[in-house]
């Protein structure tokens, strides 16, 4: 059965990558072998996102998180690190964590007492003399994968040698600093919300790389009832200084994200995403490059995919109730689309702010992002609803044969030209009506999905 | 006394029933006209953590919240003809039960009254053979006036922590 799908993928490969034409099978929203294939391929293989570090602040601190279906307890030893704890006992498999989140200096196997401590070392087992007096405990500590962390992100990654977390953002990291790291670092306000449904998790991951289109078809409605509306820096639906900036390389020199920008319509303008101006003495000038730091200053709106299921946006003068006067805020949020099966996936959505500004503000975000995004969100709730319709489509045999297009701004059908005066890594194209970045991410998996093994 | 608990229990109950029947018809204009001006609704994150419901429910961290203004633009948009989530021939069929009453108290010449009750959400999509399923607690005040009743405050206590469905498009 892989043949059939090693041959679409050899197909893709060539249509999508040695012909530029942008064209993929349906299917590849809808496929068990697909689904495995990403969980050998990919998921096993990069470095994925696992939470943000505000999450487990004290020693002892932990969340539960998923790569697929794998769980990891994510958890601040006692030196400090942040480890990714296999959640399950060395004994008989059994898990040890019941719950999403909290704190532990040990966790003891419930079924015959096996006891780790917060570093995932085997420290005891019941009537150990009786039966296993010569085993050596530190053979048999908890299986872990490798963690990482980068501008406060924590990322986890199965294969145990290869790139580092820095070395396969490589370039992405002058996007990341300024999101994470020139706002003054973020934190958590809440934690995230979660949901199964069944999509394909490449939908989520594709759209969020950039699809301003579907923004203004889609979403028509947020702006008709003023949740986003004209914003104070004067782009409602294009500003000539709007970039997306694809291509963006790994160390590995391979497209690891894209991301898109929209910009304030004056450059003597300052929007700081929409931060408003009482807050802006959180933010961190110096912590970034001149350069970076006025990408900031003008942004309205940033969203970007990171290879493979980590996506984020802020997006400036928002709100979730229009007849109210409420302060307009910017959206927050950020999430991971982790495949749990072929055309099924769960979503981790968490609502984040720079840790510096004040509570209040950070309050108003939260009411704003899960207004407008999560899963009563009334941004998002069109999504999910159309992603799920999408990957039904792609459920059957002839969704093998019929190739779906992701062609906007390919040479060929539209001259985009390039914006050579950006000082930032990739390539940076002079608007967001283009569809270049959901290429990106697509060049990657399929490079990804027929690599040999 | 006891005729008046009894009379109390019988307007509420069907308060309830009869606002199921409503959201499950997607009459929302119908909805909000039971919605109280001072409505506070709140479906709060549940996590898995911890022994009590106490512990699992998190305060200041909702899925949804808000107030009548709040749902008067929500329904707006879902009627527009790109709200799509309400376009989805989403069939919802909402079981009410287990109503019990907390307490009654007298405020401002009305009576309110404190009762729990279990909601199961039954979720059909299009022609699909399959449903979702969704269940939960409900904590409601509900303002009794003389002609008829409203909903003043709903808190929603999921049962799940990861929810099932791919969107709540809907009230609970």
């Amino acid at each position: 059965m892989y043949d059939k799908t090693y041959e679409m993928l050899k197909r893709m490969k060539e249509d999508f990558i040695d012909r530029n034409l942008g064209e993929m099978p349906l299917k590849v929203f809808n496929d068990e072998n697909i689904f495995q294939l990403e969980l050998r391929k990919i998921f096993s293989k990069k470095w994925i996102f696992l939470g943000f570090e505000s999450e487990i602040p004290n020693i002892g601190d932990y969340v539960v998180r998923h790569i697929g279906p794998d769980q990891f307890i994510v958890i601040r030893g006692s030196d400090g690190k942040i480890r990714g704890l296999f959640n399950s006992c060395r004994h008989r498999g059994t898990p040890l964590c019941l719950t999403e989140r909290g704190n532990a200096r040990e966790f003891m196997c419930p079924y015959h007492g096996w006891a780790y401590n917060n570093k995932g070392e085997l420290i005891g087992i019941p009537y150990k003399e009786k039966h296993l007096e010569k085993l050596n405990l530190s053979e048999w500590g908890l299986a872990q994968i490798r963690v990482e962390t980068y501008d406060g992100l924590i990322f986890g990654c199965m294969e145990d040698n290869g790139m580092s977390l820095s070395e396969y953002l490589g370039d992405f990291k002058w996007y990341l600093d300024i999101i994470f790291k020139a706002t003054g670092g973020m934190e958590t306000i809440e934690p995230p919300q979660r949901l199964v449904a069944d999509f394909d998790w490449k939908l989520g991951a594709e759209q969020l790389t950039s699809d301003r289109i579907h923004t203004i078809v889609l979403h028509k409605t947020l702006v008709i009832y003023n949740f986003i509306g004209k914003s104070r820096f004067g782009t409602a639906i294009e500003a000539p200084d709007d970039v997306t900036i694809t291509e963006i390389k790994g160390g590995d020199g391979l497209p690891v994200g894209s991301i898109g920008i929209r910009r304030t319509e004056r450059k003597e303008d300052s929007a700081f995403l929409g931060y408003p101006k009482e807050e802006w003495n959180a933010l961190a000038k110096d912590s970034v490059s001149a350069e970076q730091w006025d990408i900031l200053r003008r942004a309205v709106s940033v969203v970007f995919t990171l290879f493979p299921n980590f996506s984020g946006f802020i997006l400036a003068d928002a709100t979730d109730s229009p007849l109210e006067n409420k302060p307009r805020v910017p959206i927050h949020s950020f999430r991971v689309w982790n495949p749990l099966g072929p055309g099924l996936t769960e979503t981790w959505v968490w609502t984040i702010a720079p840790k510096g500004m004040s509570s209040e503000f950070k309050k108003r975000v939260s009411e704003v992002t899960r207004g407008t995004f999560g899963i009563a969100g009334n941004a998002e709730m069109d999504d999910f609803a159309h992603w799920r319709d999408i990957s039904s489509a792609a459920k059957g045999i002839f969704a093998e044969k019929v190739k779906i297009a992701l062609k906007g701004g390919l040479p060929t059908i539209k001259e985009l030209g390039v914006r050579q005066d950006w000082k930032g890594p990739g390539l940076c194209r002079p608007t967001q009506f283009l569809e270049e970045g959901q290429r990106t991410f697509w060049r990657r998996w399929i490079i990804e999905m027929t690599r040999e093994m | 006394m006891i005729e008046d608990k009894f009379d109390l229990y019988i307007k509420c109950s069907g308060f309830l029933y009869n606002e199921a029947l409503l959201l499950d018809s997607n009459k929302f204009d119908e909805w909000l006209e039971l919605l109280d001006e001072d409505l506070e609704y709140a479906i709060p994150i549940r996590i898995t953590q911890g022994e009590s419901v106490e512990d699992e429910v998190v305060n200041d961290s909702f899925i949804m919240k808000g107030g009548k203004k709040y749902f008067m633009v929500h329904v707006k948009r879902l009627k527009h003809e790109y709200g799509w989530a309400a376009k989805q021939r989403s069939r919802t069929r909402r079981f009410i039960s287990n109503i019990l009453i907390k307490n009654i108290f007298t405020s401002n010449d009305s009576i309110y009254v404190e009762l729990t009750n279990n909601l199961l959400l039954i979720r059909t999509e299009k022609d699909e053979y399959s449903t979702i399923i969704l269940s939960a607690l409900r904590k409601d005040t509900l303002k009794v006036l003389k002609d008829r009743v409203l909903l003043a405050k709903r808190y929603v206590i999921l049962d799940h922590s990861n929810i099932p469905m791919h969107n709540l498009y809907f009230p609970l």
